[in-house]
């Protein structure tokens, strides 16, 4: 997570909305407070569609450099959240809510999607024969939850390469948190860098040892 | 340094052309069409629709015939909260040729008639 400003302590007063609960205005108000405390969020608009009867979203334009550590934080702060989708093209993140008078009980839906083969005009030569198969795999998961073309690049470091991703359609956050759960030995970061519209991965090399592993939330059951 | 692995082409076919062409309409003149992108492996291609006032059948059956005349599927999606429309063209699936069925008619025929002539002969023995 981006550090935030220890001066700076966010205040959010959101005018009474049509249509939304109390509770549901405090989680708004809360994601504005999480987001507000990251470096680069003053230029960021928010708007909430609360017409639909049973959820809302929340849209938030031109949000700061995140992380898929804050993204795991939003959808912490709320069990009713649906989606949480990013559009780097359009700098908006959206956030889908099913409303407070609304039971959570329909669960969301698990991520699934099918990989996609790596088309042949893909260029991997600058990646080392012992890094292409994770390259390559991580590759051909981000391909199966697009359809539309996107350009790639990576930049190789003596440790890592960063993939950077451009004009890559919506992304929905779960699909994310499977890549990176699934690549998670190899996948350091994630950063949604709205401001620049690009996705980028630092993806360890194979012979760099490991410092980190990102681990699974588990959910905890209490047991009364 | 950054070394390209794959550039996403937005340099608009003939095809593409022609379609958004087709699509501009003279009764909605604030209504926008652009190019989406083509899809993974080229395999079509998406086109957005910006503008709308209203939309109707009338006028998804015209894309529909429009983008059908160019050999090409179309799935369009209306995004109620943005009032956008997208449109994904792809290409139809190659359907079965006629010559393909004329050859099991004539297969379905002569094992009739082989079956047909069997019979006929063990009736006069």
């Amino acid at each position: 997570m981006d550090t935030p400003s220890p001066a700076m302590r966010p205040t959010v007063k959101l005018e009474r909305q049509t249509g939304l609960h109390d509770n549901d205005s405090r989680f708004v108000e809360e994601v504005i407070k999480v987001i507000s405390s990251l470096n680069g969020s003053s230029t960021m608009k928010l708007k909430v569609h609360s017409k639909f009867a049973t959820k809302f979203t929340l849209i938030i334009q031109d949000p700061p450099r995140m992380n898929m550590d804050d993204m795991n934080q939003i959808f912490l702060m709320n069990s009713k959240i649906i989606s949480i989708k990013t559009d780097l093209s359009d700098s908006q993140l959206r956030i889908e809510v099913l409303k407070h008078s609304e039971s959570s009980e329909k669960k969301r839906k698990r991520a699934a999607y099918d990989e996609y083969d790596v088309p042949d005009g893909y260029d991997l030569s600058m990646v080392d024969g012992r890094d292409k198969k994770h390259i390559d795999g991580i590759l051909r998961n981000l391909l199966g939850m697009t359809t539309m073309e996107f350009t790639s690049k990576i930049v190789p470091s003596p440790t890592h390469y960063m993939l950077e991703v451009e004009d890559i359609e919506v992304l929905d956050m779960e699909y994310m948190q499977e890549v990176v759960q699934k690549y998670r030995a190899f996948i350091t970061t994630t950063i949604f860098d709205y401001p620049q519209k690009k996705l980028k991965i630092n993806i360890r090399r194979n012979d760099t040892p490991i410092t980190q592993i990102i681990a699974q939330r588990k959910k905890v059951k209490l047991i009364q | 340094m950054s070394q390209s692995v794959f550039y996403r082409n937005k340099t608009k076919s003939k095809e593409v052309e022609a379609i958004m062409k087709r699509l501009e309409d003279k009764d909605n003149p604030d209504m926008k069409v652009s190019f989406g992108g083509y899809m993974h492996g080229g395999d079509g291609f998406a086109l957005k629709v910006g503008n709308l006032e209203s939309i109707t059948e009338y006028t998804t059956d015209l894309w529909k015939r429009i983008i059908s005349a160019e050999g090409l599927m179309s799935v369009i999606t209306t995004d109620m909260m943005t009032g956008n429309v997208n449109i994904k063209c792809v290409p139809e699936e190659k359907r079965q040729k006629s010559k393909s069925y004329l050859s099991s008619i004539v297969y379905l025929s002569l094992l009739g008639f082989l079956i047909y002539t069997l019979w006929i002969r063990h009736h006069q023995q």
